[in-house]
């Protein structure tokens, strides 16, 4: 454990000081910030439950993937076309320590981005003078939702990473596999016999999202992200241990 | 300390390193030497524990790379080629970080980058950017976190290339500093180095082990004895002529050179020809200007081992 916290500081100490990061962040929040001002301009008047508003839409997880993209596309990647890769694979880390250590900074810097998200009902309920009401357990469970599927595609983006030469490719192939991966999951969920407009209003990651929030725990839902999360993990590692034997 | 046994290393179909066996001696500076494509860096980066073998065994300090992976890499120190390092981080944090990933305390982490940092030469430039900073001291930077750790075994690959000279010395330095408390393997294509630094030389090539001998050994064995060089003031054609006639001279090179003559004897024997020579010129009546016994430089054995030329 204290190997994978070392594996983690060192990833957050690099991370943070890169300022793409901020900039990445920055892009999120404002693209998400408006997406959410136009929607409840749009549906003022109509009783609209916030979460939908929040993560409701098709835009908001377009743009999560692609935060998740920038994320890990780097994270072996960039350490593999560098060298430095040697240097984490020649200190007395196991792999498991080397890649629990690489997904879990991922993933504490997707939670890092995605948190100011659920202060933004109540920055609408303040300019709207109480008009709007905020059910905290809503946001809050949402925004759990959110992280456990982001953390599915984190783990598919740091596999990518593991796998790629360097970080442009890895970039693409993250971007291209988790969007497959949302269309299918959406197309899966919608049953085929489901029209096209059907198909996007329930992709089945959104349509999670939405019972999470509304305190409906579809425990397949989450076995499913929580497995899946810990295969991509193990076939990184695998990965990792292949670069011995190439 | 460092014991090599028939190791193979293999990648698709090419085999990089076969049946390669030495062992070096603690507290010796060692030289891993030969052509591009000779699987140095192979073998490096298999002692380092970065690859795994194809077969044969390695063990160091007692430990083996099979069944101690983790324990034995605290014992190594090891700079990787082109010294990669995290451009975006100050010195300082650089190391930092490198000693919480080898498990160090706080407080001995503190300790010994006051002492890396001072050893490498790297006190001014502590909290500056590694992406900031020349060649020389990134690489300066990559051996204070090999150092880091306080191993017992240094593995360097290449850490001098790709220097101007003065850093190229600079680096030379540090580990001549550490010549003796630590034992040091470094591959090179600098043969000027490899003689400079090591006490042996192990010269590679197409992945076998040629020659494992001290600089001084192994000119000695593969060419020649001795060779004496000499400048006389004779016809060329006598001074041939009367140099193959001297008692041991085995090969004689001469040539004009305005009205004196340049001449190379060498034997097969260990016998110093310099009295043969002068005894000649004496009889003949010859004027002698230099006199002196000519060294087959490291470079010349290198060429004859490995039938190539060499990178320096």
């Amino acid at each position: 454990m204290n190997r994978i916290l070392a594996v983690w500081r060192k990833e957050m100490a690099v991370q943070l000081v890169s300022p793409s990061l901020y900039g990445i962040a920055a892009v999120f929040l404002v693209v998400t910030g408006l997406n959410f001002w136009k929607l409840s301009v749009e549906s003022a008047g109509t009783p609209t439950a916030m979460s939908v508003l929040l993560f409701g839409p098709m835009f908001f997880w377009i743009i999560t993937l692609a935060l998740i993209t920038a994320l890990t596309m780097r994270s072996f990647a960039e350490e593999t076309r560098s060298g430095s890769l040697e240097l984490l694979m020649t200190a007395p880390l196991s792999d498991v320590d080397l890649v629990g250590g690489k997904f879990s900074a991922a993933l504490t810097l997707f939670a890092l981005i995605l948190l100011p998200t659920a202060g933004y009902p109540w920055i609408l309920r303040a300019c709207s003078s109480g008009v709007w009401s905020v059910d905290e357990m809503q946001v809050v469970m949402g925004l759990a939702g959110v992280l456990l599927m982001g953390a599915f595609y984190t783990s598919i983006g740091v596999l990518i990473s593991a796998l790629s030469r360097g970080p442009v490719l890895a970039a693409l192939g993250i971007f291209a596999a988790l969007s497959l991966i949302f269309f299918l999951d959406a197309f899966w969920y919608a049953g085929p016999s489901g029209s096209v407009q059907r198909f996007l209003d329930y992709a089945s990651a959104i349509q999670h999202v939405m019972d999470f929030s509304r305190g409906i725990l579809d425990s397949r839902a989450v076995l499913f992200y929580l497995s899946g999360t810990g295969l991509m993990v193990f076939m990184t590692v695998k990965a990792i241990e292949s670069k011995r034997w190439r | 300390m460092i014991e090599v046994k028939h190791l193979t290393r293999r990648y698709a179909g090419v085999t990089a390193v076969d049946d390669l066996s030495f062992s070096v001696e603690a507290g010796e500076v060692t030289a891993l030497l030969g052509p591009n494509g000779a699987g140095k860096t192979t073998t490096v980066r298999v002692l380092a524990g970065y690859l795994q073998p194809t077969g044969g065994t390695v063990t160091v300090g007692g430990l083996s790379l099979d069944r101690d992976a983790l324990e034995i890499r605290r014992h190594i120190g090891y700079l990787p080629e082109n010294a990669p390092v995290y451009p975006e981080l100050r010195v300082r944090e650089h190391l930092e970080l490198m000693g919480d990933l080898y498990g160090m305390s706080l407080r001995k982490r503190l300790q010994r980058i006051e002492w890396v940092l001072g050893a490498c030469g790297l006190g001014e430039t502590a909290n500056r950017i590694i992406g900031q900073l020349s060649r020389g001291y990134r690489q300066r930077v990559g051996l204070a976190a090999a150092l880091l750790h306080d191993p017992d075994v240094l593995i360097l690959d290449e850490p001098t290339a790709g220097l101007d000279p003065n850093q190229g010395r600079a680096i030379r330095d540090v580990i001549l500093g550490l010549a003796g408390s630590r034992t040091i393997l470094m591959s090179t294509h600098s043969l000027a180095e490899a003689e400079s630094l090591c006490r042996r030389v192990l010269i590679l090539n197409r992945g076998k082990l040629v020659a494992l001998d001290t600089p001084a050994d192994l000119r000695r064995r593969s060419l020649g004895c001795s060779r004496v060089a000499a400048e006389i003031r004779a016809p060329l054609e006598a001074v041939r002529e009367k140099c193959a006639a001297i008692v041991f001279a085995d090969t004689v090179e001469a040539e004009a050179a305005g009205e004196w003559v340049r001449v190379r004897i060498t034997s097969r024997e260990e016998t110093d020809l310099r009295a043969d020579v002068f005894n000649l010129a004496v009889r003949e009546h010859w004027a002698l200007r230099e006199l002196r016994a000519d060294h087959h430089t490291l470079e010349e054995v290198f060429m004859s081992l490995t039938g190539e030329e060499s990178h320096e």
